[in-house]
This record gives structure tokens, C-alpha cells and sequence, in this order.
């Protein structure tokens, strides 16, 4: 309502965020744990004098950096960039609540690249002491920088005591705050052993290579034990509405959710079959499956973690159209568009009620739906008769349990009946749905 | 001027005003610094790479340097950049997300502009002599990219500063489609950093010269050093010509302000050319002294310093009557801020501890198992 509202054709805002932050989960996620096993794995090499262990480590190491330092980087930059643009009053509200936590996670992230670059470019020039101290270096600040950034995105979901006391540490250290550590550590573990097994399967030495399938496999499955137990607590610590959602209650999100367990198990059995019981035959193609199979898990279960904080995009604070659930009365009362700032028109009349409905449906609908695209409202409202649709709208939030209500005027409600009706040539009226006022 | 604008965000300010302009201007200075070495070393790289390639071999070595330290310059960049953008969406939150959202396409193709320039410039790291000039291209065009990524950030940052402007924009096309091409000071503001970027490349590479010098190189290094001081010489002298046009091309007030209407600001503006113009003296004076390089290069800190305050202040008369800072409440969150502030330096430290170990050990033997 105050912002203007960014028209992505067939795909919506929403979607530009999904693309750039799925990408940025499946490589962030591996930027941390990598980080560990890059200082594990240089310390046992050392320590049991493996010297190809170590050159095998000194080429993952670029291999590292090139895709974290540089993709992990620009992608957690992108999503920053994309939320702005797509949820701008959802954006504002995290950063004048968080932004010292964002500084904090900032300082993180300054040592954590700086020590990203001197420990690649640092092969040749430290003593093994300080290398791995450096490695430590990385590892700490990359884990501490899940720590910072894990609590203001669990907060959108979860805000717990800071809807009553407006608190940093409340919002911060919110419900969900601990189950999704354990979560994301989990999920930094295991990616780790995923991306791993590809570089181990490069190795051409079929007896270290052997050695090293089965090490990544490890990882596999530490990664596991913690994502198991994470899973059940995190689900165990979100809203009820959103946990209904996830287990029945929204057919789509269960089945991602369904999905995403399917496909995890899938990963856990073929990595024990493969690369523990067969780790000289493990290859790289194999190595690639999983990794394409992990990044379809991360993907529905980012949708799944997105989908069930519906209607809101931050927890019982705002909804996805920007909303907040405390200005619904008035806008009923005095009117959406006299309000918003970036529309076209401020008030309805008998000869703009088409335009002014497209208004009301850019504004508070295509935050979610576009028309003929992802999630397309055409396809949805198939067949329906004009005063159908003035019904749902009037009783949205009821109906339809993830959906914000209408916020406006019964004129307003109207108009977008009337513009979401011409969608499909205003399907005749037969039976008009009884409209009159006060019938609920 | 009365726009149409986002109501200031409910929420409290986290901290007071002056304390978020304060870490805005210093973390801006500093991703500033490391934005002008890479926009800069990029084209002076790509330069070098062709004279390379015709077998001038002084170019072959400078390019082959530069483009060895360009990932690193752009790491820093990126990160450098995270902090001055948050403060300024702390402050200027409704101008800054509006303008980008009328920009949104470029915008948001800034990050795969980013991502395109930084792996060209590690591809050029990378890759041998042979394979780096063969595929000279890479070069030029993640140059262009950077260049082409500041230009929109000149868009952007010029738009959010027209809020009158917003609404018959936006209601033009939704789509984000555009870019501020009827901004009348967005060449010359462009142009202004474009050629600054050139001139701090150019004492780098004076610097690359100094280095080399020392390290028993003294035919290359001499070159490097007085190449490195015919382009910071040569982009500040035509930094002039592009300063006066970008004075000249601001609203009547603000040109006013800075050409004697405000004794302060035309000090400070003036005073950072002139300073600027001093630092080209006294290399150009004797180009060897190391001495003559690092004054001139604290002068030059100085006149970015100021210069990033005149950008402040030029900002303030745009929106100061609009920006609704009066109107924030602050309440600062005592209980985050100094950790932040304690983490800040001590992450200084931990990145300076690091690079003082590399600098000590880096003639220790070289991996070994023990």
C-alpha cells in the first residue's frame, strides 16, 4: 500500500526470491560446513602424513572458494537486493529491527571472507600451524554468521515475545530460533559430504578415492543425525496453523513436504548402498546425481518453510501483500485506494470500477498470484460468477485459511469482483449468489 | 515539495541518527576505496592485456599483476559494500527501496552482472599468460560489467534522491524497465566516479611499481611507477573538467551553496580538489619516492573523506526537508550495539593478525607434513 508493487510477468516477486534464495541456501549452507571439513580434513592429513590427502584437499580448497566466495556471495547479496524490491515494508521492518544484528552477522562475514582468501592464497606461505588456525578462523566466523543470520529469518516466522515487547533478543532468540540451528547445522553437514563425494570421485588413485568416498559418506550421515532431530523439534516449534498446513492441511505443502523427507531418505539409503559399501566404484556422475537431488531438497523445503508462514510474511505482524492485520478495520472503513500511495486511482466510481479493481488486484493480490502464471488467479477463479467472487473476497481470510482478508471498502470488494469476473468474459449470472449486506 | 512518498517506518530507529551517518560515511569510504581499485584496475588490467599481447612486456607483467589482485579487490568491494547499504535502508529506507523498485530489472541485474565480472576476473587470475590473453576478452568485459554495474548504482542513487519524481515514474511503467536517463546530473556524477576510479588505479599501480622495485625488479618497477602516474595525473587533471560539470549540472540551490553561497561547503568542496591536485604534485614531483607516494595517497583518503561528506550534504539539501528524520523516533537497542561495535574491531584485528602472519611467514618453507 505504501510502496509501489514491482510487476513481474508469469512469475511474481516472490518467485525472484525463491530462484536467487535457493541457489544461496545450496551454497551457503556448504560455505560453513565446508569450512569445518577443510580444517578437519587438513588437521588428519597433517597429523597421519597424507600427502596426496593434502594436495587433493589444496585443489578442493579452490574449488571451495570459487563457488562460495564468489556464487555464495553474490546470491546472499541478490536476495538482500530481491526482498527489497519485492517486499519493501517487510525489509524495512527486518532492518530497523535487526540492523544490528545484520552489522553484527557483517563482521562475521568480513573475517569470514578475508580469511576464506588467505587461507587459499596461504598454501604455500604458512607454517601448517597457522594455516589451520586460519582455517579455525574461517570456520568460526562462517558458523557465526549462520548463528546471527538463522535468528532474524527464523524470526519471520516465529516472532514468539517481540509482538508484545518490540525486543531485539526476543525477536532474535525467538521459538524456532534453536530447532532451525540444529536444522541448518545439519543441512551445512550433510550438503558438505554431498559436494565432497564429487570432488572425492574426481581422484584418480582408485585407493584413496575409496578412502575419500567413504569419509565423505560420513558426513552424509552426521549431517543426518542432526537433520532428523532438528526436523521433528523445528516442526514441533512453529505456529500450529503453519504445522497444520504442513502435515494435511494444504494438500501442496504436504506433499512437498512429503517431497523433501522422500527425497532426503533417497540420499541417506543410495549414499549408504554407494559410497560406503562400493566407495571405489562411486563415480563422479553418481556424485552429481546427489548433489542435483540435494539441491531439489533444499528447493521444496524452502518453499515449505515459505509456504507455511502464510498468509503472513512475518508472523501475525504482516501480511504478504504488506498489510498489517491492524489496519484491516480501517482500510474497511475509509477505503484502500484513497490510501495507497502508487496507484493509478484513489476511488471507485461507476465507470472505473474495472481499472480500479486491476488496481486493487495488482496491490494486494499479485504479491502472491499473477494471472496466468505461477499460481495464476485466471485458472483459480474458473467459471466463477461476479457475485461468487464478491462472496469469497468478503469472507477470504475464513475461507481460506492462508490467505490475508480483502482490505477495503464493500465498493472496493465489488470492483475487484468486477475486474477478477471480466477475467473470464463475467460468466453469466444464473443464479446470483444473494449479496445483501449484513447476511453473514 | 510535497511527493509521494512511503510514511517513515513505524518501528524506532535503532540507534540515533548521527551514529548510523557516522558508520554509513566510514564504511561507505572504505567500499568506496576498494570499488574505485577494482572498476579502475579492471580497464588498466584489460589496457595492459592488449599491450601485453603485443609483446610489450613491461604491459604483459603489469597486466598479469593486476589481474592477479582483482578477485581479492572485488571480495572486498562486495563486502566493503554490505554495511554503507544497510545504514542507508536504515535511513533512507522509503527513497531507497522505492527508486530501486522503479528500477527493479537493472537492479536486480546488478547481481548477475556481479557474478559474470567476478568470475571473469578470477578466470584472468587463473588462467597462464597463453590462456589469459587468448581469451582477452574475459578481461574487457568484466571491466565493463563493474563499470556498467556502477552505473546503475548512479541511477539508483540519483533517482532516490528526485522523490517528486516517483509517482508519475512509476504509474508510467510498472514493470521496472527503466533506467534515470533524464537525470541531469547522472553522466557527469558517473562520469565523476569513473574517472576517480581511473586516478586510484593509477597510484596503485604505482604502488605495483614501488613493490617490485624492492623486491629486485628495479627496470619493471620504474616503469610500472611512472605509468601508474601518468593515469592518476592524467584522470585527476580531467576529473577537474568533469567536477566542474557535475557542480554545474546540480539544482541552482545546491550549485549556489558550493560556488560561495555557503562559505563551509564551497570550503570543503574546493579544499578537496585542491587537495587532490596537491597529491598529483608531489608524485609527479618524483614519482620514486616512496615517501611522495604515501603522503599523496593519505591526501587523497582525505579528499574521498570530504568528498563523501559533500555527497552527504548534497543529499541533505536534496531531501533534508523530506527525509522525516525529525519525525523518527530512536530507541536505541543499548543491549546489541556495542557488541556490534566491540565485533567491528575485533574483527579488524583478527583480519589484521592474519595478514601480519602471511606477511612474516610468507619466506617460511613452504608446505610441509610435520
Amino acid at each position: 500500500m505504501d510502496y509501489p508493487l514491482w510487476e513481474v510477468p508469469l512469475m511474481g516477486g516472490g518467485i525472484v526470491i525463491a530462484l536467487i534464495a535457493i541457489v544461496h541456501v545450496f551454497v551457503s549452507h556448504f560455505a560453513v560446513g565446508g569450512g569445518l571439513f577443510l580444517v578437519l580434513t587438513e588437521r588428519k592429513a597433517r597429523r597421519e602424513r597424507i600427502p596426496e590427502l593434502l594436495d587433493y584437499l589444496r585443489r578442493h580448497a579452490r574449488f571451495f572458494v570459487l563457488l562460495t566466495l564468489v556464487f555464495g556471495a553474490a546470491t546472499g547479496v541478490g536476495i538482500w537486493f530481491a526482498i527489497g524490491l519485492a517486499s519493501p515494508a517487510a525489509t524495512s521492518l527486518l532492518i530497523r529491527n535487526f540492523v544490528w544484528g545484520w552489522a553484527i552477522e557483517w563482521c562475521f562475514f568480513l573475517v569470514e571472507i578475508a580469511a576464506a582468501l588467505i587461507y587459499y592464497y596461504g598454501w604455500d606461505r604458512f607454517t601448517p600451524r597457522t594455516h589451520q588456525a586460519i582455517g579455525w578462523i574461517y570456520f568460526a566466523a562462517a558458523y557465526l554468521s549462520l548463528v546471527v543470520i538463522n535468528g532474524i529469518l527464523a524470526f519471520m516466522l516465529t516472532p514468539g515475545k517481540w509482538l508484545e515487547t518490540g525486543a531485539f533478543w526476543d525477536g532474535f532468540f525467538n521459538p524456532s530460533y534453536f530447532p532451525s540451528l540444529v536444522l541448518r547445522t545439519g543441512v551445512a553437514v550433510s550438503l558438505t559430504g554431498l559436494y565432497v563425494l564429487l570432488t572425492a570421485s574426481m581422484i584418480r588413485s582408485e585407493r584413496f578415492r575409496g578412502r575419500q568416498v567413504r569419509y565423505a559418506a560420513k558426513w552424509v550421515f552426521a549431517g543426518f543425525g542432526l537433520l532428523v532431530p532438528g526436523g521433528v523439534w523445528y516442526l514441533l516449534s512453529i505456529p500450529v496453523e503453519a504445522r497444520a498446513m504442513a502435515i494435511g492441511g494444504a494438500p501442496a505443502v504436504t506433499i512437498f513436504l512429503g517431497l523433501s523427507l522422500g527425497l532426503s531418505l533417497f540420499i541417506l539409503l543410495f549414499t549408504w548402498l554407494t559410497a560406503w559399501r562400493n566407495p571405489r566404484q562411486f563415480n563422479a556422475a553418481l556424485a552429481t546425481l546427489f548433489l542435483v537431488v540435494g539441491f531439489a531438497v533444499t528447493g521444496v523445503s524452502e518453499w515449505v518453510r515459505e509456504a507455511v508462514r502464510k498468509p503472513y510474511v512475518i508472523y501475525e505482524t504482516m501480511y504478504s501483500n504488506s498489510l498489517r492485520p491492524a489496519q484491516i478495520d480501517a482500510l474497511a472503513a475509509d477505503g484502500y485506494l484513497p490510501r495507497a500511495k502508487f496507484v493509478a486511482l484513489h476511488e471507485v466510481t461507476s465507470s472505473n470500477r474495472l481499472d480500479a479493481g486491476r488496481e486493487l488486484f495488482r496491490f494486494q493480490c499479485s504479491p502472491c498470484h499473477t494471472i496466468d502464471g505461477y499460481n495464476g488467479i485466471r485458472p483459480l477463479i474458473r467459471g466463477w460468477r461476479e457475485s461468487f467472487i464478491a462472496l469469497q473476497l468478503r469472507n477470504l481470510d475464513e475461507l481460506k485459511g492462508f490467505m490475508p482478508p480483502f482490505a477495503g471498502t464493500d465498493e472496493e470488494r465489488r470492483a475487484l469482483a468486477h475486474y477478477l469476473a471480466s477475467l473470464w468474459g463475467f460468466p453469466p449470472e444464473e443464479h446470483p449468489v444473494p449479496l445483501q449486506e449484513g447476511n453473514e | 515539495m510535497n511527493p509521494v512518498l512511503p510514511p517513515v517506518d513505524p518501528l524506532p530507529l535503532p540507534a540515533p541518527v548521527w551514529l548510523i551517518v557516522l558508520l554509513q560515511t566510514v564504511t561507505f569510504i572504505l567500499h568506496l576505496l576498494a570499488m574505485n581499485l577494482l572498476m579502475g584496475g579492471g580497464v588498466l588490467a584489460a589496457i595492459s592485456g592488449a599491450r601485453g599481447k603485443a609483446n610489450v612486456p613491461h604491459h604483459r607483467k603489469l597486466a598479469e599483476t593486476i589481474g592477479g589482485i582483482l578477485p581479492v579487490v572485488t571480495a572486498a568491494t562486495i563486502t566493503l559494500g554490505i554495511a554503507p547499504l544497510l545504514f542507508i535502508q536504515v535511513l533512507y529506507g522509503r527513497f531507497f527501496f522505492t527508486s530501486s523498485i522503479l528500477l527493479a530489472v537493472p537492479w536486480i541485474l546488478v547481481i548477475v552482472l556481479l557474478c559474470l565480472a567476478y568470475y571473469g576476473h578470477y578466470f584472468s587470475a587463473l588462467s597462464e599468460t597463453v590462456r589469459r590473453e587468448r581469451f582477452l576478452w574475459v578481461a574487457w568485459l568484466s571491466a565493463l560489467f563493474v563499470i556498467a554495474i556502477g552505473f546503475i548504482y548512479t541511477n539508483n542513487l540519483t533517482l532516490m534522491q528526485t522523490p517528486e519524481r516517483f509517482r508519475e515514474l512509476y504509474l508510467s511503467g510498472r514493470s521496472g524497465l527503466r533506467l534515470n536517463l533524464a537525470e541531469p546530473t547522472l553522466l557527469p556524477r558517473f562520469l565523476h566516479f569513473f574517472v576517480a576510479s581511473l586516478a586510484v588505479a593509477g597510484l596503485g599501480t604505482l604502488l605495483i611499481g614501488h613493490h617490485a622495485r624492492r623486491r629486485g625488479d628495479p627496470k619493471f618497477g620504474t616503469w610500472a611507477a611512472r605509468y601508474g602516474m601518468v593515469w592518476f595525473a592524467g584522470a585527476t587533471m580531467v576529473q577537474v573538467l568533469v567536477g566542474f560539470w557535475f557542480l554545474l549540472s546540480q539544482p541552482d540551490a545546491i550549485r549556489a551553496a558550493f560556488l560561495g553561497g555557503s562559505i563551509v561547503h564551497t570550503v570543503h568542496l574546493f579544499g578537496a580538489a585542491f587537495l587532490a591536485l596537491a597529491a598529483v604534485f608531489l608524485i609527479v614531483m618524483k614519482p620514486d619516492s616512496r615517501r611522495h607516494f604515501w603522503i599523496s595517497a593519505a591526501l587523497l583518503v582525505v579528499t574521498v573523506v570530504v568528498m563523501v561528506l559533500v555527497r552527504h550534504w548534497v543529499r541533505r539539501f536534496m531531501i533534508g526537508d523530506v527525509d522525516g528524520f525529525e519525525q523518527m523516533s530512536v530507541e536505541t537497542q543499548w543491549g546489541v550495539l556495542p557488541i556490534f561495535l566491540v565485533l567491528f574491531v575485533a574483527s579488524l584485528g583478527v583480519i589484521g593478525w592474519m595478514l601480519r602472519r602471511m606477511r612474516i611467514e610468507s619466506g617460511a618453507t613452504p608446505d610441509r607434513i610435520d
